[in-house]
């Protein structure tokens, strides 16, 4: 059941109807949270039911270590640290077993070989649970931060099951922590038109982005990154690699906004996951405004416990190879993304001295810095745009290796790229798609411009003023004043979220496809 | 929530008064080639005057099975019904539609298209044969509720045809010229508008197929074996006989995934028990039989292939 299906559409439209019924018939949070449970479950269980057994035991150990954690008379006692290391060992063997079991196995056998050796190894043919690796990283969170006294424990068990399996943000994130979600699942909610309505909005921009540019630039790619030997020219390459960096973008953004809407609509406030990443101007902010909660979680849970920048240049270099690369790997079982993960660290780490004194290389924000505005000067403005697009050159470097099949591939294209664009006919090569880059060159060049227009909001979409933030505690979201936009031009914005959902509808792809960080 | 509850809802309304603007502006072809899906179960409603021979199957039986051949054989004084419309319906969908409608006496060849055999219904199939004939709706029960949701899903897409169907009638008013119709189709439910005709040079359609261990473990094709084995029993709970074909195939596909055909065809004689009338080799076929890039064999290979096949069912009743 994915989020651009009718069958969630009608999922969702049940899940609100008893969620608010059972706030209006007194049932409290309990009830509120029982529903979100239920809801949850057959949510996972849509794609197999299989897999709830998996992420039931995963709550549950993680719910009784972490008690046990908070019950140590001292806190960070060593049976705490022995408990917190199960819970560590328990999560991460989960994901080895799963996700890397057969990838480790392969890599050996392919090393043994290499060395003229035979190997016999193990192999274990094991099906992909949908999400884990966000779910793991959920609970393991929860177990280290109640060991470090960041978090409260959670002493009910329907608050906390709620809250590791809650379905918008269950399968791709966003990776919510513990002392941001779990209070607000700790009270009751009440139903707030100002935040529902702005989550409403907020999904049909995901919708869009989905299905306008996501699945329609994936068909672009496919046909030019397909298949283990490159065929196509250097400036294809250059384009199709543009247009992935588009494509996993407008993808993994619009779950996210998919996500945090369809909380919103359920009075929940989820954590912000995209910043306008590609306006950024060095590869640290990259990182500080690309998939900010995973980003914030290594930083939390693998960089600073490294030392981070703390501890003299080594050790930064460390800290942030490490990081990266295990970021690399969390993607998926291939050396491909073990590299994007090397390479983006150390884009980080030689941009970060490049422009010492600047800025340190931090990862993941405690505020998303804020979006380059309008310059005093032509030429400072036209510094900063030389540096956004530098930045994105540099991104879309390492996507050749996240989007290649495997290395030799990401090789092949880097020299085709290199080597086959200095010749009129490897440009001319560009007609051959030349109906595609017409009709999608023009809406991209649109999202753009959306996006820039919009950058002090988290979806252009939104009623300048509101405030979420209050969800949170709350207190409600801050509903913007009556006037011009709210009141006035509501004909008109009506009038353009019809045009937006009637474009969507029309785009529509025949062969829907999937969200890529699924596979993940 | 009442204002917000009512701003939904005038905004649900809103959208559908542009629904029913693209729909009208996209009248249903009556000659479209789904529609055959009423003269089929027309036919199979009909009383005959002998039992009947029913082909179940996607396209690849519509096109690949000559009905002309079963219904002069001599030993077989059946009556023939095919209803091979599109794969895109799915296996559930297609045993549904014959299911309650068996009779004694009743001969049955499912020859499904092999994928079907680990995939459900698929595009907007199912809608589009709802369209034309609502009442197959009940043909979906056979699938389950979550066949339900998937059709459900794929109705979003089929939304999204008509929804360009509607801007290209705006646009322009010219019909496409082809001769996959509902009128492409003969009294028996084959279609004939091919036969004849030179074969299109087309690249075939490829199918990524899975390897024998991914079938193993994959639950669709579990449950399409259930219902293939389910079929076989309410076929003989209603006195009829059923037997399984298989789906055309070019040579170089068969010789590809010859491994998977055997561990298919292994699992078809563990778990469904129904005899088979060909093998899956007999269907492996040179290019040159096929007319377009689907399974869909030539006027004069369909004709060869029915004959063997007529024979094969002679010889099976004969037992």
């Amino acid at each position: 059941m994915t989020f651009t299906t009718l069958t969630f559409g009608l999922f969702l439209a049940l899940v609100f109807a008893l969620y608010w019924s059972s706030a209006r018939l007194g049932a409290g949070r309990r009830g509120q949270n029982l529903v979100l449970l239920v809801a949850s479950y057959l949510f996972y269980g849509w794609w197999d039911p299989r897999f709830c057994g998996l992420l039931l035991a995963s709550s549950v150990v993680d719910f009784v270590l972490a008690r046990a954690i908070a019950a140590q008379p001292t806190p960070r006692s060593g049976r705490a640290k022995l408990l917190v290391g199960i819970s560590c060992a328990l999560n991460l063997g989960l994901l080895a077993l799963f996700k890397y079991f057969g990838f480790f196995v392969a890599s050996a056998a392919a090393a043994l070989e290499s060395l003229g050796l035979q190997a016999n190894l193990p192999s274990l043919t094991l099906i992909l649970p949908v999400g884990i690796s966000f779910y793991t990283f959920q609970t393991l969170g929860y177990t280290v931060d109640v060991y470090r006294g960041r978090a409260e424990v959670c002493d009910s068990l329907l608050d906390y099951l709620a809250y590791v399996s809650l379905f918008p943000q269950l399968v791709a994130g966003p990776i919510e922590r513990a002392d941001r979600l779990l209070p607000q699942l700790r009270r009751a909610r009440s139903f707030d038109p100002a935040a529902a309505r702005d989550g409403a909005r907020q999904m049909l921009w995901g919708l869009a982005k989905k299905i306008i540019l996501a699945d329609h630039l994936g068909e672009f790619v496919e046909q030019v990154y397909a298949g283990p030997v490159v065929h196509a020219s250097g400036p294809v390459l250059m384009a199709a690699t543009l247009a992935f960096a588009f494509q996993i973008y407008c993808d993994f953004s619009a779950y996210s906004d998919i996500a945090i809407g369809c909380a919103r609509l359920l009075g929940l406030d989820l954590v912000r996951n995209f910043a306008h990443p590609y306006f950024s101007q060095s590869p640290a902010e990259f990182w500080r405004r690309w998939h900010m909660s995973l980003s914030t979680w290594f930083r939390d849970y693998v960089y600073v416990p490294l030392g981070g920048s703390r501890r003299g240049p080594a050790r930064l270099w460390l800290a942030l190879m490490v990081t990266f690369t295990l970021s690399g790997l969390w993607h998926g079982a291939n050396w491909t993304f073990v590299a994007w993960g090397a390479v983006n660290g150390l884009f980080v780490g030689v941009a970060a001295r490049a422009f010492q004194g600047s800025e340190a290389p931090r990862l993941g924000p405690r505020d998303v810095p804020p979006s380059p505005t309008a310059q005093a000067s032509v030429g400072a403005g036209l510094a900063v745009l030389g540096r956004m697009l530098g930045t994105f050159a540099l991104v879309c470097a390492t996507w050749v290796l996240f989007r290649a099949a495997d290395l030799p591939q990401a090789v092949g294209i880097f020299r085709h790229m290199a080597l086959d664009s200095w010749t009129l006919r490897a440009w001319a090569e560009l007609q051959h798609h030349g109906e595609f880059l017409a009709a999608f060159g023009p809406l991209l060049a649109l999202f753009v411009v959306a996006e820039w227009w919009t950058r002090d909001r988290e979806h252009p979409l939104r009623d300048p003023g509101f405030d979420p933030r209050g969800l949170r505690a709350g207190a409600g979201a801050v509903e913007p004043g009556r006037g011009l936009w709210s009141d006035t031009l509501r004909p008109l914005r009506w009038l353009g979220y019809t045009a937006l959902l009637w474009l969507t509808i029309y785009l529509m792809p025949d062969e829907p496809g999937t969200f890529i960080y699924f596979q993940f | 929530m009442p204002r917000f509850l009512v701003h939904a809802l005038i905004f649900a309304l809103v959208q559908l008064g542009v629904l029913a603007a693209l729909w009208r502006s996209c009248p249903d072809d009556p000659d479209h080639y789904m529609a055959a899906t009423v003269d089929k179960h027309a036919r199979l409603r009909a009383s005959a005057a002998s039992p009947r021979l029913i082909f179940v199957g996607g396209s690849s039986v519509g096109f690949s099975i000559d009905s002309r051949a079963f219904a002069d054989a001599p030993g077989l004084e059946l009556e023939p019904v095919n209803m091979g419309l599109n794969d895109g319906l799915g296996l559930a969908f297609m045993l549904g539609e014959v299911q309650g409608q068996l009779r004694a006496g009743d001969v049955v060849v499912v020859a499904p298209e092999t994928h079907l055999l680990w995939t459900g219904s698929q595009d907007d199939a199912v809608w589009a044969v709802l369209q034309r004939r609502p009442a197959s709706v009940a043909c979906l029960a056979a699938g389950g509720p979550r066949a339900v949701a998937d059709v459900a899903d794929q109705g979003l897409h089929f939304f999204a045809r008509k929804v360009r169907c509607a801007a290209h009638q705006m646009t322009t008013d010219r019909a496409l010229p082809t001769i996959y119709r509902r009128s492409g189709f003969d009294a028996y439910g084959d279609f004939a508008a091919h036969r004849g005709l030179e074969a299109k040079p087309e690249a075939p359609l490829e199918r990524r197929w899975p390897t024998p261990a991914q079938l193993e473990r994959d639950p669709d094709f579990e449950r399409n074996l259930d219902q293939l084995a389910g079929f076989a029993e309410r076929c003989e709970a209603a006195g009829a006989r059923c037997f399984l074909a298989w789906c055309p195939t070019r040579a170089q596909s068969f010789a590809d995934a010859r491994a998977v055909y055997e561990h298919i065809e292994a699992q078809l004689r563990e778990r469904v028990a129904l005899p088979m009338l060909e093998q899956p080799s007999e269907v492996a076929l040179p290019e040159t039989d096929f007319f377009d890039r689907g399974p869909h064999l030539t006027g004069a290979a369909a004709a060869v292939r029915s004959q063997r096949l007529a024979a094969r069912l002679e010889a099976a009743l004969g037992e």
